[in-house]
């Protein structure tokens, strides 16, 4: 789909936002929804995006030309080889840290554009920095785009109270949660729902980092300083493995979306997920929805926090023939006023990432999830961090321990050996 | 002694010849130029793609710069076993083809002898060949799903005990695979060999039916040998396709799973370019996949050859 927002005044290109000529049309790919797939008659032009994105046009002459990307790693795809054949958008936003730092040789540096007071007002520039070491400002390739939040379980207080479960006082060490699932379970619901990404990506990495210390242990995970094939390790593949009684049967090919849809159709008790669900949560179970944290494996949880970063991130690529309005877009987006009427919007997407953001949402629920966020024990997309092989090996290898197939300390082995065999 | 420069009407013999000559030039100038827009589409489309594969793959290549690296990514492929494991994923669909070959030759045998509703049958076999892999893998996909149709068929009629996470598993996901494929090549198949059947005499397989040859042995000694070219043709496109053309179906089905089980060569050649940026790397993995496919294509030629086909 791709839709032009005409100017409403101005002519195009005779914009200015700081100063500098914008030129224009500019094209932006996103994950930002521009349809509902539960209330079909709305249209585009009801979506915050559209909404901003016209604003941007009246205050600047530069339009906006919208496209959908695809909400899963084949984003990546679209980008890469549209850039590979000279094209692309001018401005995108995509998953950040390794996965847009995979694609960086298309990515126009964005540090000469955002000096220290624009950096100031937003968070996760670690998630946009090779290296991810943000102070180097020649190392960042986007631009944070709000906060994906805490990664969590989501479930209905009601449901849970029917089991005789209190979620007021939830259980932060594994054990007591396994009694919990234990309790649920006899009280005949399944549950867990969970799906193919939040195995390896939610269950298996938030433990990872507990139990390796955070960012240092999962940074010495990546480069081959620190195995796979640890004590410490294997025990959590074992916890991971030991929630499939617990679970809906088929998780490790089902997808998330539709996991969560199984949460939200009655089938289970629980599931995990971030900010994209929660806005469909309060709606479905009419504010009975509820958040908790996942269980700690580790002593004390995770110390300093880990390197995951935003989620989401702005880029711009170095095709682009309108750089500067694509800059400027994403200051608009990003912009106090734009993100508080995002917030009230209500639509699906991150969290307002701004380092201001204490009073843009009314829900508790989010407020409690945006507080987790910015936790130093939150830990979050660790895989951010890792290479995109190894992401792709721990995604396809999790399937085969989850049905058995392979055991614990298999999976380690093929996590190492997959590291190991990649290019420096 | 002849004067061979004259014509029979006098003129010169060399002004014939040289109108032939003309002629000839002519049409040898409007056969390039029929053959040129052909040959271009060609080089543009084939030729130019396969010498710029060749020579990437002994690169990096990111798809912006490219550093020499010679023998590199082909070692890179052949390290640890990896090019002959997701062979064998090829190989698992390779030695599915004898399974489709004796469905698809028994049903077009029976259609040929007009069983009653034959001509029912005969659109309802082809119907699934319209459809492109992706669609019929999405229909596998659906179906298959852990809460998909065939699960909840299972749950129904008390069998319970056999739903199970199709795609979960190397052997069910192969099982649905394989099945997509057949249910694909079926209507393909039906369709060579009854084009291939409506060429046997008749007289030949009732002479061989009158002399008391049974149904299977009409079929294997009589209505087989006869269909080898047709046989060849099938065999050989469809060993193709499972080389070369499995991507589609296996990327909307299992996506490769689960663990990487299913992932034939092509497969990978689209993750390493696409999904890696190693453009290098997936580069000399279809140079290596073009290399199996001509070894495989030129044998089976080599032993239709020698069993009589053309």
């Amino acid at each position: 789909m791709g839709i032009a927002l005409s100017a409403c005044s101005g002519p195009q290109g005779a914009g200015s936002a700081g100063g500098g000529k914008l030129t224009g049309p500019i094209t932006f790919w996103t994950g930002y929804p521009t349809t509902d797939s539960n209330d079909k008659s709305k249209t585009p032009q009801q979506f915050w995006i559209y909404q901003a994105a016209q604003r941007f046009t009246k205050k600047t002459g530069v339009q906006v030309k919208i496209e959908q990307l695809p909400g899963d790693a084949t984003m990546f795809t679209k980008i890469r080889t549209a850039a590979i054949g000279g094209g692309g958008p001018d401005v995108a936003n995509v998953w950040s840290g390794s996965y847009a730092l995979g694609i960086k040789s298309f990515l126009e540096p964005m540090g000469q554009y955002f000096n220290s007071n624009d950096m100031s007002q937003l968070s996760g520039w670690a998630a946009v920095s090779d290296g991810f070491d943000p102070r180097k400002k020649d190392t960042l390739f986007g631009v944070p785009d709000g906060t994906d939040g805490a990664q969590v379980l989501m479930f209905d207080k009601r449901v849970l109270a029917k089991a005789g479960v209190d979620p007021s006082t939830w259980p932060t060490t594994y054990d007591a949660w396994v009694a919990q699932l234990d309790k649920i379970k006899a009280s005949g619901i399944t549950p867990l729902s969970l799906g193919q990404n939040a195995l390896p990506f939610i269950l298996f990495d938030t433990w990872l980092a507990q139990v390796v210390g955070g960012s240092a242990g999962i940074f010495a995970l990546s480069t081959g300083k620190r195995k796979f094939s640890d004590p410490a390790i294997l025990d959590v593949a074992k916890k991971v493995v030991a929630l499939r009684p617990y679970a809906l049967p088929g998780a490790a090919s089902t997808t998330d979306d539709q996991a969560f849809q199984q949460l939200l159709a009655g089938k289970a008790a629980m599931a995990l997920g971030g900010a994209g669900g929660t806005f469909e949560l309060q709606q479905r179970f009419k504010g009975n929805g509820g958040l908790a944290k996942l269980p700690n494996v580790a002593a004390n949880g995770i110390q300093g926090g880990t390197v995951g970063g935003a989620g989401v991130a702005f880029i711009v690529l170095k095709n682009s023939k309108h750089k500067e309005s694509a800059v400027a877009f994403i200051k608009h987006l990003l912009s106090a006023s734009e993100q508080r009427r995002f917030a009230a919007s209500k639509d699906p997407g991150p969290l307002v990432g701004r380092t201001d953001a204490k009073d843009y949402y009314t829900d508790p629920l989010i407020n409690q999830l945006q507080q987790w966020s910015t936790d130093a024990a939150n830990t979050f997309w660790p895989d951010n961090t890792f290479p995109a092989d190894l992401v792709n090996e721990l995604g396809a290898q999790m399937q085969l321990l989850w049905n058995g197939s392979i055991s614990p300390s298999q999976f380690l082995a093929r996590l190492d050996a997959k590291r190991d065999s990649l290019k420096p | 002694m002849t004067t061979p420069l004259l014509s029979r009407s006098g003129a010169p013999a060399v002004k014939s010849g040289s109108r032939r000559r003309r002629l000839s030039r002519r049409e040898a100038v409007l056969a390039y130029a029929t053959a040129v827009p052909a040959v271009v589409v060609m080089a543009v489309l084939l030729w130019v793609p396969v010498v710029s594969t060749v020579a990437h793959s002994f690169t990096k290549w990111d798809g912006i710069t490219s550093t020499w690296t010679g023998l590199g990514n082909y070692a890179s492929a052949f390290a640890g076993g990896q090019l002959l494991q997701l062979f064998q994923t090829n190989l698992v669909f390779l030695a599915s083809i004898p399974g489709i070959f004796l469905i698809c030759i028994i049903t077009s045998v029976v259609l040929w002898e007009r069983v009653p509703g034959w001509r029912f049958f005969r659109s309802v076999y082809y119907l699934p060949t319209v459809l492109s892999s992706a669609v019929v893998g999405i229909l596998a996909k659906v179906l298959f799903s852990p809460q998909g149709a065939v699960n909840a068929l299972l749950g129904q009629v008390g069998l319970s005990g056999l739903e199970t996470d199709w795609f979960g598993h190397t052997g069910t996901a192969w099982a649905v695979l394989v099945g997509a494929f057949y249910w694909q090549t079926l209507g393909q198949g039906v369709l060579i060999f009854l084009a291939g059947l409506s060429a046997i005499p008749s007289e030949v397989v009732e002479a061989s039916q009158i002399d008391g040859a049974g149904w299977w042995r009409r079929l294997f000694q009589v209505i087989l040998p006869l269909l080898t070219p047709t046989v060849g043709y099938f065999l050989l496109t469809n060993v193709i396709f499972v080389l070369v053309d499995l991507f589609a179906l296996v990327y909307v089905t299992t996506g490769g799973g689960p663990g990487g089980s299913t992932t034939p060569i092509d497969f990978l050649v689209y993750q390493k370019a696409f999904q890696d940026g190693d453009l290098g790397s997936a580069s000399a993995l279809a140079v290596l996949l073009l290399v199996i496919t001509l070894v495989f294509s030129s044998l089976q030629i080599l032993i239709l050859r020698r069993v009589g086909g053309d």
